[in-house]
């Protein structure tokens, strides 16, 4: 939760800067100040990770935590949209934090640089309340996703590669970890997130707003309402022809990361 | 007839995932694939791992599209 207490009501500004979201019925005062007591991690900062930063901020989440290890590169540009020309060669995360103090300055940002690995993951997760996945490459994501199991934290997970991309909902035993869906990654040749081998991987900016809009959708919706998005499925689409399918997906009870969680 | 995007295979009896895209190529990278099942059984969408692309068998007019989206942009 937030570092900084505040009384359990919304002041004058908070009404005012939410009130069209507060219209929502479901939303409401409540629900918004348990966004506002809320923590997020968002692992990863290009173009996942910028409308899903940019919209959990407007949206009034109390604290987020900016993970990148990456400088802003003039190939970004096209779609991490966080960022501006005079953010060139600069870290993504403390760029990140500038820009969304800017955007709302009740929320709380921490910024880590390092590269997630198995050394470092417990402790950039610890207190959250749900993970979103904006990474570029599978080994990372299983880190991360095998952390959301071992403290049984939500993982909202986003992939995106061309003009098409995927969501899902993971929270076992509710429903699949990544791993009972990707957990063979490591076996055979896999996209870095950058490149296939050395092919360099096309993304059109807009398919990384559509589903990350997916994944801030999500996260508000658990937030504010405590009710999974999507459980046991995952949604996929290709954008450029707007085409859309959900696809049932369901736990590896061999999984060897969530396998033995029952409760 | 089995088609994986834009290339396509004559069906056979007890033909797996795994099979077809190793004589036909283009999954690298590829983390799972939707599967779009032929009339015998009526249109039906799946989402099979690429952990079981060797025992997923096919019907004949499968549709696949394989999918790697591990970007995050």
């Amino acid at each position: 939760m937030a570092d900084s207490w505040k009384p359990p009501v919304l002041d004058d500004a908070e009404r005012e800067r939410y009130s069209r979201q507060l219209l929502i019925p479901e939303w409401g005062e409540e629900g918004q100040v348990r966004l506002r007591n809320s923590t997020v991690l968002v692992a990863g900062l290009g173009g996942l990770g910028s409308p899903v930063c940019l919209y959990l901020a407007a949206a009034g989440v109390g604290k987020l935590v900016l993970c990148d290890y990456g400088e802003v590169e003039l190939s970004n540009l096209n779609r991490q949209i966080l960022y501006g020309g005079r953010d060139l060669g600069r870290l993504k995360a403390p760029v990140a934090a500038t820009r969304l103090k800017n955007l709302n300055p009740s929320v709380s940002t921490r910024t880590i640089t390092d590269k997630i690995d198995e050394s470092n993951v417990a402790v950039l997760s610890s207190g959250v309340d749900i993970i979103v996945d904006c990474l570029d490459n599978f080994p990372t994501r299983l880190i991360l996703n095998a952390q959301a199991v071992r403290q049984r934290t939500p993982y909202v997970h986003g992939g995106i590669l061309g003009t098409g991309g995927q969501f899902a909902f993971l929270h076992p035993p509710l429903t699949p970890c990544l791993a009972c869906l990707f957990g063979d990654q490591e076996s055979y040749p896999a996209a870095t997130g950058k490149s296939i081998g050395s092919t360099p991987l096309p993304v059109v900016g807009a398919i990384a707003g559509n589903i990350a809009c997916m994944e801030a959708l999500a996260v508000l919706r658990y937030l504010v309402l405590g009710k999974p998005t999507l459980p046991n499925r995952l949604w996929r689409t290709d954008g450029w022809d707007s085409e859309a399918e959900i696809l049932d997906i369901s736990r590896n009870l061999c999984c060897p990361i969530c396998g033995t969680i029952h409760t | 007839m089995i088609t994986v995007g834009s290339k396509t295979l004559e069906w056979r009896e007890g033909l797996t995932v795994d099979v077809l895209v190793r004589e036909l190529g283009g999954a690298e990278g590829a983390a799972f694939a939707s599967i779009e099942d032929g009339s015998a059984t009526g249109v039906r969408r799946r989402f099979v791992r690429r952990m079981d692309w060797p025992s997923t068998i096919l019907e004949d007019g499968t549709k696949i599209r394989l999918i790697t989206a591990a970007s995050g942009g």
